[in-house]
Order: structure tokens, then C-alpha cells, then sequence
């Protein structure tokens, strides 16, 4: 059986379109802390802080 | 035939108020610094011509006036003269955290802001005896002030982060419909349906209760809820050694005011006065008795 390729063993990382922060903010919720400054990518910040991020106009 | 034994009073032992319609008893006060009656009255004296002296003299009126001292506050002096009865809550043995009310603005609390706040499950013994105001510090977080530091070693310290008792680090993130802890003061905000977008500055409050064993609470000052009755009493001078005992009962008296001290190390003593006033069906103000029992 040919050896398959490497990418047919592992998923592809999902690749996420960079959000980047307009200003500084720092969510501070229970076990997660974000100090966020302007200019990071907080894409992977989970997504039940996103809207709060728009309000706040950080995205 | 010898003189007979003096009558002599010594000391207050209680003073035990009723309700003048049924006769029971409201309570007993036993902490007292002082109970005494006033009876002063004046004459209404003639004068006429030249003459330096009274031509004649009748009664006038005598202002009758009991005095309290109490050192203790049992609910029944709310009541009587301060106009409200109060409340008494059972123990609470997970505390208690009341409903949070805007004060400031409308938007701290609502759909876009916080839905409610509740104890900290698991966390109770953290909860602090006071009251809370919450600021919304920007459209999605707030900061959280406490009103004193008389209980903030309760369970996990709490601390104070500056002079505007402020007791969050940084502010807090409130987001829809999800539950943001603070673990240290027992209680958890449950956020809104939102989407959460709060205006800066506005501000709530809440009331904490520690897990207790039971609670009053009177509020005082509502012009239509507010019921001074009259009511009598019993005034109990202490016993003495030799069983001697006196005690005035008051048929109807009336008093309004109840002053809350509080003194730098000292116990709380309150000083108020009761109108004595005649009690058409005794036929009197007051009686007076003296016993001297002859058993013990």
C-alpha cells in the first residue's frame, strides 16, 4: 500500500483570518484573562467575547 | 407601737410594654439604664392688688411623662416608637443576595447589561454583609464597590484596590446570558440576553446577607406606613433583699422617636420618652403597688 501523504494523516490546520485589535482592552471573565493591546490578532479569542470586542469596537 | 418599716424603691429590673386592645405583652426590656415616671404639676395661683401673695391657689395640670434608658433594640421598640414593626427573617444558611436595581441610568441591569446577581454556588461562605454598587466602566464591563470593609475578612479576604472602595482588580466582562464570577464575595452577575452594551458610568445596587442565623430588617420614615400605637406598660424596680418589690403600670402611654447611638466603645444607650395619658376605662394614669411578700 503506497505510503500516504502527510497531509492525508493530519487535518489541515484551520486557517483563521486575523482579527486585529484597534485598541487596547482586557477581558476579564471568570478563569479567562485577555489583555488585548492594539495591533494583536485576537482571533483566537473564543467566541463568546467576539460581540462584546465589536461593541467595545476592538474588531 | 413602732414606726413601720420604710417603703424604699432601688433600681429598675424591666419595663414591660402591652397591646392596650388584647393585653398582650409586645416584649420585656431587661437592659436598662433608668425607667422612671414624671409627675410634675404647678398650681395656677391668684394674684391681685398689693398684695405679694397668692390670694388663693388651685391645680393645674401635671405633666406625666415616663423615661426610658434602654440598652438593647428587641423589635417591639421599633414599633412603638418609631412607628413600623419589623421584619424577621429566618436563617439563611446559603446567605442571601437581593434583586440588583438600576440607581444610575437604566442599563446596568436588563438585557443589555446584567439579568441578575445570585449567590456563588459553592462559594457562599464568602459572602459579605453589605451593600454593593456596581459601575459600568464601558459597554461591557463594570467595576464593583462595597460599602464597607466592617466584613471583608468573611470566608476568602476581599480587598479594597483604592479609596473609592472599589473591590475589582480590573473591570469585570459581562457577556449575554452567561455567568461572570466574583468568587472572593460569594455572588456571580448573570449576564443579559444582549447583546451586552451597557452606558459608561451608569451604576446598580444589591444588598448581600452572610449565611446566617436569622436577620431583621425595618424601614422607617414612610408617611403611609408609618403606626405609632399607644400602649401600656409595667415598670418593675429591681427586688430587693428583702423581697420587697414595687411596680407601676402604665395604662396608656404614647411615644414617638428612638435615637441610634453609636458611641466609640461604648454600648448603645438610647434615651426616650413616653406621654402618660388618662385611661378612661381604669379611671386612671397609673397604679402603684408595693408588695412585701412574706415567703420567699
Amino acid at each position: 500500500m503506497p505510503k500516504k501523504k502527510f497531509w492525508e494523516n493530519e487535518p489541515l490546520p484551520e486557517f483563521k483570518t486575523p482579527l486585529i485589535a484597534k485598541k487596547d482592552f482586557k477581558i476579564v471573565h471568570n478563569d479567562y484573562v485577555r489583555e488585548i493591546k492594539k495591533g494583536d490578532d485576537v482571533s483566537d479569542v473564543p467566541e463568546m467575547y467576539l460581540n462584546n470586542l465589536k461593541i467595545e469596537g476592538i474588531i | 407601737m413602732a414606726l413601720p418599716a420604710p417603703r424604699l424603691i432601688f433600681g429598675v429590673h424591666s419595663m414591660t410594654p402591652y397591646n392596650r386592645t388584647t393585653g398582650e405583652f409586645y416584649g420585656i426590656l431587661k437592659v436598662l439604664g433608668g425607667s422612671s415616671v414624671s409627675l410634675s404639676g404647678e398650681t395656677v395661683d391668684l394674684m391681685g392688688g398689693s398684695s405679694k401673695y397668692a390670694w388663693g391657689s388651685e391645680d393645674g395640670p401635671i405633666e406625666s411623662e415616663m423615661s426610658l434608658k434602654p440598652k438593647e433594640y428587641p423589635n417591639f421598640l421599633f414599633e412603638l416608637f418609631l412607628g413600623k414593626a419589623p421584619t424577621q427573617n429566618s436563617a439563611e444558611t446559603t446567605g442571601n443576595v437581593s434583586t440588583i436595581t438600576d440607581k444610575y441610568g437604566t442599563t446596568v441591569v436588563g438585557s443589555v447589561g446584567i439579568a441578575s446577581v445570585s449567590a456563588l454556588s459553592g462559594s457562599e461562605a464568602n459572602l459579605k454583609n453589605g451593600k454593593y454598587v456596581v459601575k459600568a466602566a464601558s459597554a461591557t464591563t463594570v467595576d464593583v464597590y462595597y460599602s464597607s470593609d466592617l466584613d471583608l475578612a468573611r470566608g476568602t479576604n476581599g480587598t479594597y484596590q483604592d479609596g473609592t472602595l472599589k473591590i475589582t482588580a480590573s473591570p469585570l466582562t459581562i457577556t449575554a446570558a452567561s455567568d461572570t464570577n466574583v468568587t472572593d464575595f460569594g455572588f456571580k452577575f448573570t449576564g443579559g440576553a444582549g447583546p451586552i452594551a451597557m452606558t459608561t458610568g451608569e451604576t446598580a445596587t444589591f444588598h448581600v446577607r452572610p449565611v446566617n442565623s436569622g436577620s431583621m430588617e425595618v424601614r422607617i420614615g414612610s408617611s403611609s406606613d408609618s403606626i405609632f400605637p399607644e400602649f401600656g406598660s409595667i415598670v418593675a424596680a429591681q427586688k430587693r433583699g428583702n423581697q420587697e418589690m414595687v411596680t407601676i403600670e402604665l395604662f396608656r402611654c404614647k411615644g414617638i422617636g428612638l435615637p441610634l447611638g453609636f458611641e466609640e466603645n461604648a454600648w448603645s444607650e438610647a434615651e426616650i420618652k413616653a406621654k402618660l395619658l388618662y385611661d378612661s376605662a381604669e379611671d386612671a394614669v397609673f397604679r402603684f403597688l408595693h408588695v412585701q411578700p412574706s415567703n420567699t
